[in-house]
């Protein structure tokens, strides 16, 4: 269980997040929807390490996790960005981008630097039907936004993470690359029972694969939904939940 | 034909022992992307060193561990430099290229010859004056030493650390030590060229060091219009650039515009890349 108590960040003076009190239970699978400028990435950002907290204090289990850096978070986080270039090695072939993501929470040595390489992984290769023997030699630049951010997440799920942070993992995306990512995604998800936190924009998306919906408003979480209790909320209801007009100064 | 051969002995003598400053070049703007100005300083103290170390009795196989460790300290500089003190790539390595100046005059002053101490290339008997037998092994064996190392998980990090620092931060590791050491490892080599280069000439002199980055870049440049890899083909860049030099001496051109030329070289070069690139992009 991830817990903050009474979280703030302030960066440059300005108050992104304020005064965050919230739990993430194990299992959890939270969406997370709110207005541009409402502070959801600073959220992220927060939680894995990226920006440290300027008040209060994030747990985990009872670990006070306050102040240790992203580095060290990530040996129980993973994030998955929703900009494709900050999700592998671009002139790296997918194999060694697979054997790379091994390589966490591992010590690395002078030993081959494929030695790593998840070979079970190459039935979740065939799966994905991206052609597993000839996709593999293939450097990650050449791939498609959809091919990379579906690598990437294979990548970043390689040692299930304690807690699993996707920011709009489909905003640079085709609908079609979006749709195969995402049932990818939410059958991984589950079949895992990872906890994750999933930043986007659409209503719908919220509803369909959200457990939890938490709305961040203007540095705050003003609304949670508990989807499993059977509410009765419609996208456009949610939507009438955002205040779009209470954007940051 | 003597003549020649002599010429074309020494174009590769000095080719194979600047295609480690075009290795370290390699290493630090195309695997960790780091213009690395400290290259240029760090060439200046492996020569320095050498030729200090050699007059003091020195044997020459300590000496050009001595100078390559010597150079590793340099990039460590640049390299904490840059991640703690937030400087800029090239404005570290000016800094530190600066201070080693000063440095490498204190060390060996602005000539120091090195007399009749043993070195590397007396493991061949003098009158053969075949340098050449102990360069190309010693080179190559560096070049693939080199090669070898960025195939292990170490040389994987210092890829992923130069294309996407967040990825190795994603993987629990500290993309600060891999650019450091990447730093460490190109000076050291590029040192160590210095230190051989004082070796294989018999004498330092604090000009010798100038210029060197801009040698190695025009070698590296060479180098991948042969193949964009790491391999012989920085080798063969490098000595490709000495025989443009060479060259220019045959045909009569005062040495002195050697910069010039050098520059314009490079300059040359990028233009036609530039241009075949754009001529392939329209084919397509």
């Amino acid at each position: 269980m991830i817990k903050l108590e009474n979280v703030s960040v302030t960066i440059n003076g300005k108050n992104i997040l304020k005064n965050i009190t919230c739990s993430i239970e194990n299992g959890d699978f939270i969406v997370i929807v709110g207005p541009n400028g409402a502070g959801k990435s600073t959220f992220f950002d927060m939680i894995s390490g990226k920006r440290i907290a300027t008040e209060g204090k994030i747990f985990l289990d009872d670990r006070d996790i306050t102040h240790l850096d992203e580095q060290h978070r990530a040996a129980f986080i993973s994030r998955l960005f929703q900009n494709p270039q900050l999700n592998g090695i671009a002139s790296m072939t997918v194999a060694q981008n697979l054997a790379l993501s091994n390589y966490k929470n591992k010590t690395v040595s002078l030993t081959n630097g494929m030695k790593k390489f998840p070979a079970h992984l190459s039935s979740e290769l065939d799966k994905l039907n991206l052609g597993s023997e000839k996709i593999l030699q293939t450097p990650m630049k050449n791939l498609s936004g959809g091919q990379r951010q579906l690598l990437a997440f294979i990548m970043a799920t390689i040692l299930p993470p304690r807690l699993f942070m996707l920011d709009e993992p489909t905003a640079a995306l085709d609908p079609q690359s979006a749709t195969k990512l995402l049932q990818f995604a939410i059958k991984f998800i589950n079949d895992h029972a990872l906890t994750t936190l999933l930043i986007t924009h659409d209503p719908e998306l919220a509803l369909a694969i959200g457990k939890k919906i938490w709305i961040l408003e203007n540095g705050h979480i003003t609304k949670q939904f508990d989807v499993q209790k059977g509410i009765n909320l419609s996208a456009s209801d949610l939507i009438g939940h955002i205040d779009y007009q209470k954007l940051m100064p | 034909m003597l003549s020649e051969w002599l010429i074309i002995q020494g174009i590769i003598e000095r080719g194979l022992i600047f295609s480690l400053s075009v290795m370290a070049i390699y290493i630090t703007s195309r695997i960790i992307h780091f213009d690395d100005l400290s290259v240029e300083g760090s060439f200046g103290l492996g020569g320095a060193l050498m030729a200090l170390l050699l007059t003091h009795n020195i044997p020459w196989f300590v000496a050009l561990a001595i100078v390559t460790l010597a150079g590793a300290s340099a990039g460590l500089m640049t390299g904490l430099l840059h991640t703690k003190l937030k400087l800029n790539n090239l404005i570290s390595g000016i800094v530190v290229t600066t201070a080693l100046f000063s440095i490498n005059l204190k060390i060996a002053g602005s000539n120091m010859v090195v007399g009749n101490k043993t070195t590397l290339f007396d493991l061949i008997p003098q009158t053969s004056n075949l340098k050449i037998i102990i360069l190309i092994p010693v080179i190559c064996s560096i070049a693939l030493i080199l090669r070898w190392f960025l195939k292990t998980e170490c040389g994987f990090l210092f890829k992923a650390v130069g294309d996407n620092p967040q990825m190795l931060t994603n993987l629990g590791k500290n993309p600060h030590t891999y650019v450091i050491a990447a730093l460490m490892l190109a000076n050291g080599v590029t040192a160590l060229a210095g230190g051989l280069f004082v070796q294989y000439v018999g004498y330092f002199s604090i000009w010798s060091s100038v210029g060197i980055l801009i040698i190695a870049l025009a070698g590296l440049i060479l180098s991948e219009s042969l193949a964009k890899h790491f391999g012989f083909n920085l080798i063969m860049g490098a000595i490709l650039y000495q025989a443009i030099i060479a060259a220019t001496f045959e045909l009569n051109v005062d040495p002195e515009w050697n910069k010039l030329i050098t520059a314009l070289l490079i300059i040359l070069l990028i233009a036609l890349k530039k241009h075949s690139s754009l001529f392939t992009q329209r084919q397509s």
